[in-house]
């Protein structure tokens, strides 16, 4: 265990290192312009010296006890960032062990209701789950509260907005929706994978019954073959976050993220607007880190629940 | 009988008359006409205008008719997600297939694949498109392109390869060994077969995933086809300029309210699409494996 998780360590550390050095790429540009100003083209070149710069003069304020530097109003930007991360772990946290928990859960049903017609309930709708966009759901979820809302029904819900509980409800729903029926599948796909197995046949010929089969048999050895994918969740998560918070105006690391990053999309009078470099390189440290997070509870888990893992001391 | 397959054919064949023959159809604008204000015995109304007769998905912003918008950008989508999908499975079948007999590349697919596991795919592609050499590029489309093709190469290369190594744990692969099968020989018939179904079912799965991701892309504001208008006063900044169906979502946090139609045609035509590769892919995978059982 020990050495997988000093590898993952250093496998973070070369892609956040990766990820650092283009971030800090020269950003000057060379324009033309036509007759009146107007647009013709833009040619970007590379120079290594304005680079070795740019990485010099992030880290001058940081050792200077200056932190990320300040954004165009002023203000310090880690304090900031570490406040809009803040707002997104209220999303990511919840949302993961919802995922998790219902995902599970589901996947059980699934596999309890297989035959018959109540598989309709089960497998039927994980199925629909995996195959619509879970931005169809959000949508629908969406207008159904507009619709209550305007028949008076349920009235005086702020959901556009990152400071009021119910829009962190809402939006840890719509995150959990892909993430969970994915586990569901996997759930169902590790249980059916037990089914055949030789040390359910014996339990079975000793009388334990079937509950107890399911939940302390096949749901503890399948768990390790489910909690290998807790790393595809943290991912699916993360990649939702972007447009979760960007449809509901939650103001998260995602979100700002974007903004920051598009920016540099408008370039005034030569020079690109991305300035808040401080910050994205602070959201990207804090999604990478996420993912290694989940790769180390991953590694852990497996560790304890897989029984040829749990014996070994590597 | 293989429902999934008959579904999703059938699926395909809609969406494909869509795509080719839609524009041809009466209800379709193709000049894709903007329009003001329209004058009804009512009174004057403004764009979007609701679904009506002249406008059966209802019109957008600018006025013009969602149907013809959605048929208009068919073409482009779907040749936009195909190109996608084949440059990432071009890629990948090298990787994939080379590092089962090449330590070099086995390192190299190893580094790939755990450096983009820590880039979620929506995060990698905002980022890139932020480069500074690719932000005002004459051909950010190509680069965006690959940059979605690439961000999944890791995954599929793996799959790739997971196939082989288990194809080749199989006691009918030592028998052909033990012939003397040469290398050539053994990689079309024994480890190709499965590889095939493998390879196409996850392509046609890949189209779905990818038409979903340019809608999440899309949602957020970042574009593949970029036009560049100048600001006023010396400057530039980045529009779209694509007919390519996510781009009617480029103003869904208004629309959402007010103009309902637009979000919830584009999100139809998508999940339409997307139902489609995943039916196809499940009856493929399906198809051939009650083949296989039948010839045993």
């Amino acid at each position: 265990m020990g050495r997988n998780i000093v590898k993952l360590i250093l496998q973070w550390l070369f892609a956040f290192g990766l990820l650092f050095i283009l971030l800090l790429l020269p950003r000057e540009m060379e324009m033309e312009t036509g007759a009146s100003g107007e647009f013709v083209s833009a040619h970007y070149t590379y120079s290594a010296e304005a680079h070795v710069e740019n990485v010099k003069s992030f880290f001058i304020p940081l050792f200077n006890g200056e932190g990320l530097g300040t954004d165009r109003y002023d203000r310090p930007l880690l304090g900031q960032a570490w406040e809009m991360i803040q707002r997104s772990l209220w999303l990511i946290i919840p949302a993961f062990f919802v995922s998790i928990l219902l995902g599970i859960a589901k996947g059980v049903f699934d596999f309890q209701t297989r035959h018959g017609k109540r598989r309709v309930a089960g497998l039927q709708t994980t199925w629909l789950g995996l195959s619509l966009p879970d931005l169809f759901f959000i949508i629908m979820i969406q207008m159904t509260m507009m619709y209550l809302n305007v028949h008076g029904i349920v009235t005086g819900l702020k959901l556009y907005t990152h400071e009021t509980i119910e829009a962190v409800v809402m939006n840890v729903i719509y995150l959990s929706i892909f993430p969970m029926f994915y586990l569901a599948n996997i759930t169902y796909a590790a249980l059916s994978a037990e089914q055949g197995a030789d040390y359910i046949r014996t339990a079975r010929a000793k009388g334990v019954p079937a509950f107890k089969l399911l939940y302390i048999h096949m749901l503890r050895n399948g768990l390790a073959k489910i909690f290998v994918h807790t790393n595809t969740v943290v991912l699916y998560l993360l990649s939702n976050l972007f447009v979760i918070e960007y449809l509901t105006q939650y103001r998260g690391a995602a979100y700002y993220f974007k903004e920051y990053v598009a920016a540099s999309q408008r370039i005034v009078d030569g020079q690109s607007l991305m300035v808040d470099v401080g910050a994205i390189i602070a959201f990207t440290l804090f999604f990478t880190l996420m993912i290694l997070f989940a790769g180390l509870i991953s590694q852990v888990a497996r560790t304890f629940l897989l029984p040829h893992e749990r014996g070994s001391s590597g | 009988m293989n429902r999934h397959l008959a579904t999703g054919s059938i699926m395909l064949i809609i969406l494909l008359f869509i795509t080719f023959l839609g524009p041809f159809l009466p209800m379709v604008d193709d000049s894709l006409t903007q329009q003001g204000a329209r004058f009804t015995d009512a009174g004057i109304e403004v764009p979007p205008f609701p679904p009506s007769a002249q406008d059966p998905l209802g019109s957008d912003r600018d006025g013009r008719d969602v149907l013809s918008l959605l048929v208009a950008g068919s073409k482009e989508t779907l040749l936009v997600i195909v190109t996608i999908v084949v440059i990432r499975f071009a890629v990948a079948a090298i990787l994939g297939i080379g590092s089962y007999y090449s330590g070099l590349l086995k390192g190299f697919l190893s580094v790939w694949s755990q450096l983009f596991s820590f880039m979620p795919p929506v995060f990698f592609v905002i980022f890139f498109a932020g480069m500074p050499f690719i932000m005002f590029s004459e051909h950010r489309q190509l680069w965006l392109i690959l940059a979605i093709a690439l961000v999944e190469v890791g995954r599929t290369a793996n799959m790739i390869r997971t196939s082989m190594i288990q194809s080749s744990k199989r006691p009918f692969f030592e028998a052909g060994i033990v012939t003397g099968c040469s290398n050539v020989t053994l990689f079309k018939a024994y480890f190709w077969p499965e590889l095939r179904l493998m390879m196409l079912t996850s392509f046609v799965n890949d189209l779905g995933r990818t038409l979903f991701l340019i809608a999440q892309f899309a949602v957020i504001g970042v574009y593949l086809q970029n036009a560049f208008g100048s600001i006023r006063g010396g400057g530039v900044e980045t529009m779209n300029n694509s007919f390519i169906w996510p781009s009617l979502l480029d103003n869904i946090n208004q629309d959402v309210f007010s103009a309902e139609w637009v979000v919830l045609s584009t999100v139809g035509f998508i999940t339409f699409t997307m139902v489609t590769f995943y039916l196809l892919s499940n009856g493929i995978r399906r198809f051939y494996e009650e083949r296989y059982q039948q010839s045993i």
